[in-house]
């Protein structure tokens, strides 16, 4: 942490005003919401379903062939043992492709969730 | 094998983290700079030191170790600790840092409004923190003997003092940056030995070890687990246990406080998988030069040490030692970084849930939280110092799957449908950790006592030996059903404490009180 001058006088607040002010309108905004009308509720779910299905589709994208690797290998020992040079498959995409994979998996997450609240947001603000 | 280079080398490594340790003493200085670093943390940084934290000693010499004796189905064991992430990414990242909890303690109590969930969780962690602590010991005393020659317990003793030094001198801070340090030490300090070694492999001109034999013992998939039984079962259901044993580690959750938002917790996430996947891409290149190089092991050696065994094998001399010392480094800062996360989060707990209360009582509200910080650290660190004495032949990585496996059977089920589901009842919740946990429990008391996981016990010794498989699914399955048969203790604000998990914070609010 590129932290070299000496740390500054704490104090409580650390905002302006005007900004805890206007977070504190927006947060009863999506509070009331959700509990004097129905419409807030309707938004939830369809926020909580959108990122439940992104995450069980990212999961099933990325654990389904991780699933099928071992019984393929061991169904199909000829997959295993076939070799790139003097490597064998079994090795190159468990010891070495699996990691890229899931480290895409993760990056297509990120940008999916966020977009999923960007629309939420919106939808949220229109309503104000 | 003696090496004046290893000792000079983990000296500079524990100097450096009670040094920078020390650095973070002089900028914290409340106790909320002191658990979670004033939330002042960037993604990168974050990233590093999450990354730096996870990768324990299970990591550097447990995973070369265990594929070298056991072969290819062990490749699975850092692809489980690396999607451990992933799962934890898509399922609890973001609202879990949106939930404003330190703890797990702290979630299930805000999550479920019950003072006896968050009594029982806290148990849970400190328990799963202590079993996770016991192989960095072990690990450290290894490395400090393969290097010098000196007793194990004295490498114990030295990672119990330089962690306390530096968890007590500057909590989380300080751990923050030396986390983040340790991750590019550890990278490095196998990265380079390996590349050179590669270099001295190709120049040998050896060939593979009996990887391309039709049966190899080595590298065939599927017999990996020989030594036991049931290969395939033991390989999904060690997966499953890392899959979902990640989010539910004592010291994987304090550090998603330190992300300033739910979205910035994502792609801290996102980063550590990146990371700890370039790591993960170097121990089983060690175990497969060992198998050339180190075709068996001296006797009275364990398969864990191979990583350190490895350069004096193929270049005795200079180099040779240089490489073991610039490893041993590297595995020191594994023990050191792992452990003090682990410290400052268990600490936390007892901090918290045991002492705070009754300390102030005594001393009558006089003692700062520093010193109940310092004194829980202390407890922290010196039950599991102490059980390291008496701990079984158990390898590294087995004694850290046992930890995921009991984390993913009753920690787990409470996070994800506590993030997920609304009609969890607190009576589903304490019945899914009760069973889980003493299912989970009882299945690692019996292995490690010998009654399982040795050839020749059948299923019921790998179904011990590998429990996450049926107590997870069971946990899970109690919690719910429990749950859906006690619908008057669902708690009666969870509609909004969800809409405080999943609503970004520009719409939420950061402060939402539920």
């Amino acid at each position: 942490m590129p932290e070299t001058t000496p740390p500054p006088k704490r104090v409580r607040v650390t905002s302006p005003r005007r900004d805890a002010r206007r977070r504190g309108e927006r947060r009863s905004d999506a509070v009331e919401l959700t509990e004097q009308t129905g419409l807030g509720e309707v938004y939830l779910t369809a926020l909580l379903r959108a990122q439940l299905r992104l995450a069980l589709a990212v999961l099933i994208a990325v654990g389904g062939p991780l699933v099928a690797l071992p019984a393929l290998f061991l169904l199909n020992p000829s997959v295993a043992r076939a070799a790139v040079g003097p490597v064998p498959v079994s090795w190159l995409v468990v010891g070495v492709v699996v990691y890229p994979f899931v480290y895409a998996a993760a990056r297509l997450h990120v940008r999916q969730s966020e977009r999923i609240e960007r629309d939420f947001t919106d939808l949220m603000n229109r309503q104000q | 094998m003696t090496s004046t280079w290893g000792l000079v080398a983990i000296t500079l490594v524990c100097a450096v983290t009670v040094g920078v340790g020390a650095l973070g003493l002089r900028l914290s200085r409340t106790t909320s700079d002191f658990y979670v670093a004033g939330r002042t943390v960037t993604a990168g940084w974050n990233a590093s030191a999450i990354s730096g934290e996870y990768l324990s000693a299970a990591s550097f010499l447990g995973v070369a170790g265990i594929v070298y004796s056991l072969g290819t189905d062990m490749l699975w064991l850092p692809v489980g600790y690396t999607l451990g992430y992933l799962v934890l990414l898509v399922l609890v990242a973001a609202p879990l840092r949106r939930s404003g909890a330190y703890t797990i303690p702290d979630f299930a109590e805000a999550r479920l409004q019950s003072r006896r969930i968050r009594g029982i969780s806290s148990l849970l962690v400190i328990g799963i923190g202590w079993l996770y602590l016991l192989p960095q010991f072990q690990g450290a005393g290894l490395a400090l003997q393969t290097v010098s020659g000196a007793h194990p317990a004295i490498g114990n003793l030295v990672v119990a003092v330089v962690v306390l030094a530096s968890v007590a001198a500057g909590g989380m801070r300080s751990i923050t940056l030396v986390q983040a340090m340790q991750y590019w030490i550890k990278l490095v300090a196998i990265a380079v030995p390996v590349f050179v070694l590669l270099w001295i492999w190709l120049r040998h001109g050896q060939p593979l070890p009996a990887i391309s034999s039709p049966n190899g013992p080595f590298t065939g998939p599927g017999v990996g687990y020989a030594a036991r039984e049931h290969p395939v079962y033991a390989t999904y259901s060690t997966l499953l246990a890392l899959c979902f044993g990640t989010m539910g580690l004592p010291h994987v959750l304090v550090r998603f406080y330190t992300n300033p938002d739910g979205r910035a917790a994502r792609r801290t996430t996102a980063i550590v998988i990146g990371l700890i996947g370039l790591f993960y891409l170097f121990p089983p290149i060690i175990a497969m030069l060992a198998r050339i190089y180190l075709p068996a092991l001296p006797p009275g050696t364990r398969a864990d040490s191979i990583v350190l065994m490895l350069p004096g094998a193929m270049v005795p001399g200079t180099l040779g030692d240089l490489l073991s010392a610039i490893l041993a480094a590297g595995a020191f800062a594994a023990f050191l970084s792992t452990a003090s996360g682990l410290t400052v989060s268990v600490a936390g707990v007892i901090d918290q849930d045991l002492f705070s209360g009754r300390l102030n009582r005594r001393s009558g509200g006089d003692l700062p939280r520093t010193h109940s910080f310092r004194l829980a650290s202390a407890v922290a660190i010196l039950v599991p110092y102490a059980a390291s004495w008496f701990w079984g032949n158990v390898t590294l990585a087995d004694t850290v799957g046992m930890a995921f496996a009991v984390a993913a059977s009753t920690l787990s089920p409470v996070l994800v449908l506590g993030v997920w589901w609304r009609r969890l009842s607190v009576t589903g919740a304490m019945a899914g950790l009760a069973v889980g946990g003493a299912l989970a429990i009882g299945a690692t008391v019996a292995t490690i006592a010998g009654w399982a996981g040795s050839s020749g016990r059948g299923w019921a010794g790998t179904l011990l030996a590998q429990p996450a498989a049926w107590t997870m699914p069971i946990a899970f399955a109690t919690t719910v059903i429990v749950s859906l048969a006690t619908p008057g203790s669902v708690p009666k604000n969870a509609a909004r404490i969800l809409v405080r998990l999943h609503a970004p914070e520009e719409v939420a609010g950061r402060h939402t009180d539920a």
